[in-house]
């Protein structure tokens, strides 16, 4: 892994706001078009094997956790443990989830968090750094079959012409854009599918989208825990609306997960330790807030944490890989239960947050 | 190499959001179409449990609720929608509103700051209630960013 610079493409603005990728200077910088990271492909097999490992050992976990009951350890109260435990039994399967992990190019990829429930960057990831690469020719290759992974998902998830409601918060330009991304690849599996805000949803006997009609199939950019959280909660559990991702990824997109982990797998080389009681990990130390996003409410502790708090998450910390000042984070994106493509976060801090910048990659 | 992209499949439409209706816009619409025209199927209006608030002014919305969950319609201000069952309110149910006189009018609903009043004097209570059956998620949304 290397971090090369190079030269940004003429007119690279108006090029990739021709793909519809308009929020690229959001917070100063967001795609980074004079750098890109170079792997070799070993490194990226290494990478890939690892999503698809812990991919499993987090199906696992799920599995577990339903069969125990044991949901308080997540914080999921007894409504949202009865929707992850309906949704799992019926096997309700799943589309899209981003793992990052820690790498710092030598030792093994470590897992740092699991978001599988509303993950973005997609677009940026699956089209934009594509572009990139094409234009460029800079490297022969880049770890990215996400576009067609997902449009072949679409078809395997739904019968044949179905028809989706994408639902999100469309006041974000990242979320509307992840939004009409995914309604698109879902129309390329040629089923029909329409963008609306959560707020535009509503509930009578059922939930309804504007014209009144009923939501069978519902795609929806909004955290669970959040949903679980607002009025329409109390409908969730009779509605017979099929929402993606199934509530059962309220396991997986929660911090809670990884102490979960390192209690199954012990000592497994792409996890790190991890508990609830900070006194447990030994040396550095970093806090999560169990529904924490975006970085928001990660903390650092050089000499670790003596007192834990309530809904934290606390984790051995792992270096990722740095130069120059900037430190990059390996966000894997898989469709289904398939490792199918990456993306790179970047940022001056070892914290990822929403403003840390994308930098696209390739492989040789 | 086995993990490159096949160049046919990339896609190049543009994304852009259509213009669309608010949600606001297409219940109420509806209903006084239905009003006008003796339409039978308009519904029970005790079927629909959201409620939110209506007030004359700014301030007074945004120190019952924060900056992010009042918008401008008209001349008035609304609040965001609640449930008006209280026994069924979930954790981030907005709530009635209401409460900013007994708060002092010194701090914004649940966290969240409020500008636009020059006094505690400016603040009027809601003017009226508007009833629906949408916005009972979303709410979380205005405040907060979804993705991760």
């Amino acid at each position: 892994m290397e971090r090369r610079s190079c030269v940004p493409r003429p007119h690279w603005q108006s090029r990739v706001e021709a793909l519809g990728f308009d929020f690229h200077s959001a917070n100063g910088t967001y795609w980074v078009e004079d750098g890109y990271y170079a792997f070799e492909a070993a490194e990226v097999d290494r990478i890939e094997d690892a999503a698809n490992e812990l991919h499993g050992m987090c199906v696992q976990a799920v599995g577990d956790v339903v069969a125990r009951g044991d949901y308080h350890v997540l914080g999921l109260d007894a409504r949202a443990a009865a929707l992850v435990e309906r949704t799992w039994k019926a096997g309700e399967r799943a589309l899209y989830g981003r793992m990052d992990l820690a790498y710092d190019g030598r030792g093994a990829p470590r897992l740092l968090e699991y978001n599988a429930d509303t993950p973005t960057s997609l677009f940026e990831a699956s089209v934009v750094q594509w572009h990139w690469l094409e234009d460029t020719a800079v490297l022969p290759d880049q770890f990215n079959l996400i576009h067609e992974r997902l449009v072949e998902r679409w078809r395997q998830l739904l019968p044949v012409r179905s028809h989706v409601h994408f639902a999100g918060a469309l006041a974000s330009p990242e979320d509307a854009a992840t939004l009409e991304y995914l309604q698109a690849t879902c129309q390329q599996a040629e089923h029909t599918a329409q963008l609306l805000d959560m707020s535009e949803i509503g509930w009578r006997d059922g939930f309804m989208d504007l014209a009144d009609r009923s939501i069978e199939l519902a795609f929806k950019l909004y955290p669970w825990e959040w949903m679980m959280a607002e009025p329409f909660a109390e409908h969730l559990h009779r509605a017979p609306t099929r929402w993606i991702e199934p509530a059962w990824k309220q396991v997986l997109s929660n911090k809670s997960l990884l102490p979960l982990l390192w209690s199954m797998f012990p000592g497994h080389p792409n996890l790190l330790p991890a508990s609830h009681e900070p006194r447990d990990i030994a040396g550095p130390v970093v806090g999560k807030p169990r529904f924490g996003r975006e970085g928001e409410g990660v903390f650092i502790a050089d000499r670790g944490v003596h007192f834990g708090e309530h809904g934290m998450v606390y984790q051995a910390r792992a270096p990722l890989f740095e130069h120059a000042g900037r430190h990059a984070l390996i966000g894997v994106w898989l469709v289904g239960d398939e490792a199918v493509g990456m993306g790179i976060r970047e940022d001056d801090g070892w914290i990822t947050r929403d403003t840390s910048r994308f930098v696209p990659h390739g492989f040789r | 190499m086995g993990k490159r992209r096949k160049r046919s499949t990339v896609p190049l439409k543009t994304l852009s959001v259509p213009e669309r209706k608010r949600s606001w816009d297409v219940p109420w619409m509806w209903v006084g179409a239905a009003v006008l025209i003796g339409f039978p199927m308009l519904r029970d209006a005790t079927a629909d449990r959201m409620l939110r608030n209506r007030y004359v002014n700014q301030y007074s919305c945004e120190c019952d609720y924060g900056q992010q969950r009042c918008r401008r319609e008209g001349g008035q201000w609304l609040g965001p929608w609640y449930a008006s069952d209280p026994a069924k309110r979930a954790a981030d149910d907005p709530g009635h509103g209401g409460t900013c006189p007994s708060r002092g009018a010194t701090g914004g609903y649940g966290g969240y700051r409020y500008v636009g009043g020059t006094s505690p004097s400016d603040y009027e209570p809601s003017r009226s209630v508007e009833r629906g059956y949408r916005g009972g998620f979303g709410g979380t949304g205005r405040v907060r960013a979804a993705g991760s």
